[in-house]
């Protein structure tokens, strides 16, 4: 049912990655994913795969869950797979007809691409999966005010941000039933062209749209009683604190990437 | 008589195959009578809104087969089409699906679904506009210039305006005051005894379905409860109850009259059948004296 | 006597105008001439048909509408004073009839922290009262639940701790309970209930459901802008030709109690519930 949907796909948990303060997620999220593309040598890559791994064990999400986030980009995977392995040249022919070269290099390319994009995408829905989108609107929110300082209004993009989050499933739900409301009055929303297709959907746009109004309205009065008036001033109960824990992360993680920068310097490169 | 739909075995899960699968129909079977007016009475999440979609075919039951006119509904796309046209289903809130420049065309939306020749589409327009107490000033104005109760009653139109035998409204007085819950009311009965159609009522007032119903249907947990004439089904107040709907007022004060060992009929749900029962009783004794 | 009083509209006048073309314009009277006194620690139900002004007689209530001629004062505070308009929402909250569109955050304690945060009260401090807040309406154990997956009613119910964690004086709800179902009403009204006779709350009610104004300590019916009717639950619902010509109900119970006093029976119909209704019949049959 509709009723289900989560925002996001935060998934409940207390684990140490759930725990850990979200700007310092972020960060460290953001420094593993450029870290990704820093391997170029088997060790390196295999220390990647290590940590990935790794996190994923920490993260108390279900293994199930992480492979489902894997599997809108199967495609891309296999594809750029298939790419790489055909038409990257270099090092050692192993097969050749007519246009098609199989080369040691092709292989590790596609090798390699596949990895590091699985790597990507688990390591930033691990960030998802482990910090609610309050939590993460807010960190973000704090990490970028220093933007402040050049005019950016900073709160009242994060305040669009939760609300839109938090209007979603709403509408989701209101698109639903005003198109069953059409439907029963014989509205035909999968048959026909493009055009048509696109004509049928004004019966859904146009009472959509005009809710929206509305509760936009309602949502700025309801806003206005709660004495909201803008970023200055306000407090939050959630406060952001960096624990001692969160440090050593950041170590690690420093640690881990030094490493692999390491790996990658004394080891043959193979892309 | 005929029933006009049959329901067989119906059964309906959310979500099947996740965790948070959930039974909303288990098993239901009903028929409904042409021409009858039926009230559908339950809380949130017995299972009555499921059910009335599964009516005109928006809902696929997972199990469980729904016959209009002792057709399965679901045998074929036409007859699926057929179903949506037989079966009007006005939900709730239905003004917020008004969507055309003018209310003549919004109501004039489903008829034209049904690729009607346009001389027959203006005629039920009019027609339908009629039931709903729109005027012809009315017709040419933006839905969104209506007042509140306005809108309402050409959303209703709308659906009218598709003449179905069966025709169910789900919860067509919610959010209003009391003065447009009696004009929608008014309206729903009586175009049900002018068209003879087939009514589905669907509200969580047991006032407002005593007042214009023949018979009601009452779910709980996604079963049919009870089914009947409204005068038996109301009179087992206590089993009403202990599902949790409220029991119109008046029925209360004649079940504490009881109590206090003054017995009357079990059939008092409405201030004037309350009255009428006082009333005859007083003058009866009266005359004794 | 010197009742404290919290809300006072003094001659209030207020018309929407509404522009057919450019030229002609047309003023609709919504308030005309309105007077009202809202003493503190109150329940009062406001009554009306659509249209007949108590929408924005609560939008006056905490200066989210302003007067065109007269004044509304909260706590002697004047709410045309713009410079003063936080100190009055902070002693005025309101709850709308949408519970889904007064909802801000995407997780149940977050919302409920909202005003005070929004206020500036130190962190610890809000912790303490959104979880004393979601207590009091009985929505503790779903403080980290989405608003999107609650019921009408339970969305109601942390759209009412989210204002008492601003710990206003007074609380205006505008239909709090039209959308929503038996059920989910019999939760708002018990939590109302909870406000006043626990947390000494002002509450101003509006409402269409007479079962929910007999509650009141007070009952106004307004009709045209203007207040027709004002007194204690049992001298409003007496009036019962004059209520139901406003196009409103009287509870069930009076209207048969009235209705049998109109046929020439001596019962009293000064009453409000099943019980004493079936008292007065009860009565009226033993006579002989």
């Amino acid at each position: 049912m509709i009723k289900d949907i989560t925002i996001g796909q935060y998934f409940l948990g207390n684990s140490f990655l759930h725990r850990m303060d979200a700007r310092m997620k972020i960060i460290l999220t953001f420094a593993l994913i450029i870290a990704i593309f820093v391997c170029k040598s088997i060790p390196s890559l295999l220390l990647m795969v290590a940590i990935t791994v790794f996190l994923v064990a920490v993260s108390s999400v279900p293994f199930k869950m992480v492979l489902k986030s894997i599997k809108p980009i199967a495609i891309i995977v296999v594809f750029t797979g298939i790419l790489n392995l055909f038409y990257v040249t270099g090092g050692k022919t192993l097969f050749e007809w007519s246009f098609i070269h199989i080369t040691t290099k092709g292989i590790f390319t596609a090798v390699f691409m596949a990895v590091r994009i699985i790597c990507l995408v688990v390591i930033s829905s691990l960030l998802t999966y482990t910090t609610t989108p309050t939590m993460l609107t807010d960190a973000i929110e704090r990490l970028l005010s220093p933007l402040k300082v050049f005019k950016i209004p900073v709160h009242t993009l994060a305040m669009m941000m939760t609300l839109a989050l938090r209007f979603i499933p709403t509408l989701i739900e209101e698109i639903d039933r005003i198109s069953n409301a059409q439907k029963a009055r014989g509205a035909d929303l999968d048959s026909g062209g493009l055009i048509e297709k696109v004509k049928a959907l004004i019966p859904i746009i146009v009472p959509l749209f005009v809710s929206s109004i509305r509760r936009a309205y309602e949502l700025a009065d309801a806003m206005d009683c709660r004495c909201y008036v803008g970023g200055d001033g306000r407090t939050r109960m959630k406060q952001m604190k960096l624990k001692g824990s969160d440090f050593v992360s950041l170590l690690v993680t420093a640690v881990l990437i030094a490493g692999l920068i390491l790996l990658n310097h004394y080891f043959t490169k193979v892309i | 008589m005929a029933a006009v739909i049959s329901v067989k075995n119906l059964t309906y899960e959310y979500n099947v195959g996740t965790p948070s699968c959930s039974v909303a129909l288990d098993n239901v079977s009903l028929d409904i009578e042409k021409g009858d007016f039926i009230g559908l009475i339950g809380h949130t999440g017995s299972g009555k809104s499921t059910l009335v979609q599964h009516l005109n075919g928006l809902i696929k039951p997972t199990k469980g087969t729904v016959y209009l006119n002792g057709n399965d509904i679901h045998s074929d796309k036409k007859a699926t089409r057929e179903a949506r046209f037989k079966v009007g289903l006005c939900f709730q809130y239905p003004e917020y699906q008004l969507f055309e420049e003018t209310v003549a065309k919004d109501i004039a939306f489903g008829p034209r679904n049904m690729k009607l020749p346009e001389n027959e589409i203006t005629s039920r327009v009019v027609k339908a506009a009629m039931y709903v107490g729109l005027k012809k000033e009315h017709m040419e104005k933006s839905p969104f210039d209506l007042s509140g109760g306005e809108k309402r009653r050409a959303a209703i139109a709308g659906v009218m305006a598709m003449e179905p035998e069966v025709l169910i409204f789900d919860e067509p007085t919610a959010g209003l005051d009391p003065k447009g819950r009696d004009v929608i009311l008014s309206l729903v009965k009586n175009y049900q005894t002018q068209t003879g159609c087939t009514v589905i009522l669907v509200s969580h007032s047991m006032e407002d379905i005593a007042r214009v119903a023949d018979k009601v249907i009452v779910m709980n947990k996604g079963r049919v409860e009870m089914y009947g004439d409204v005068k038996t089904v109301y009179a087992d107040c206590d089993r009403l109850s202990a599902i949790g709907l409220n029991v119109p007022q008046v029925t209360k004060v004649f079940s504490l009259l009881k109590e206090k060992g003054l017995e009357f009929s079990d059939d008092v749900y409405t201030v004037e059948q309350g009255f009428n029962v006082l009333s005859e009783y007083l003058k009866r004794r009266d005359l004794n004296d | 006597m010197n009742k404290d009083i919290l809300i006072k509209f003094n001659n209030v006048t207020f018309a929407y105008t509404s522009y057919e073309d450019e030229e002609e314009s047309v003023n609709t009277p919504v308030l005309t001439d309105f007077s009202l006194e809202i003493p503190r620690g109150q329940f009062i139900a406001v009554l009306g048909h659509n249209g007949s002004g108590k929408s924005t007689a609560a939008k006056m209530m905490n200066a989210l509408l302003v007067p065109q001629s007269g004044s509304v004062t909260v706590d002697g505070i004047p709410t045309s004073d713009e410079s003063r308009i936080i100190d009055i929402r902070r002693k005025v909250g309101m709850v709308f009839q949408n519970p889904d569109n007064q909802l801000v955050a995407t997780i149940v304690e977050d919302d409920v922290a909202f005003g005070p945060e929004n206020l500036g009260v130190p962190p610890e401090e809000i912790r303490v009262r959104v979880d004393n807040a979601l207590k009091a309406v009985g929505m503790y154990e779903f403080k980290d639940r989405e608003p999107h997956k609650l019921s009408g009613g339970q969305k109601q119910r942390v759209a009412i701790a989210g204002i008492i964690t601003m710990q206003t004086d007074c609380i205006v709800m505008d239909e709090p309970t039209a959308m929503l179902d038996p059920r989910g009403r019999k939760e708002v009204m018990d939590t109302i209930k909870m406000l006043c006779d626990e947390l000494g709350i002002t509450v101003v009610l509006i409402t269409h459901y007479m079962d929910e104004a007999v509650k009141a300590d007070r009952v106004v019916v307004m009709n045209d802008g203007k207040i027709c009717l004002d007194g204690a639950p049992r001298e409003v619902f007496s009036n019962v030709e004059l209520i139901k010509s406003l196009g409103l109900d009287v509870p069930q119970a009076t209207e048969l109690a009235y209705r049998l006093n109109k046929a020439g029976f001596d019962i009293d119909f000064n009453v409000l519930d099943e019980e004493e209704c079936a008292g007065a019949i009860f009565s009226l049959l033993e006579v002989k």
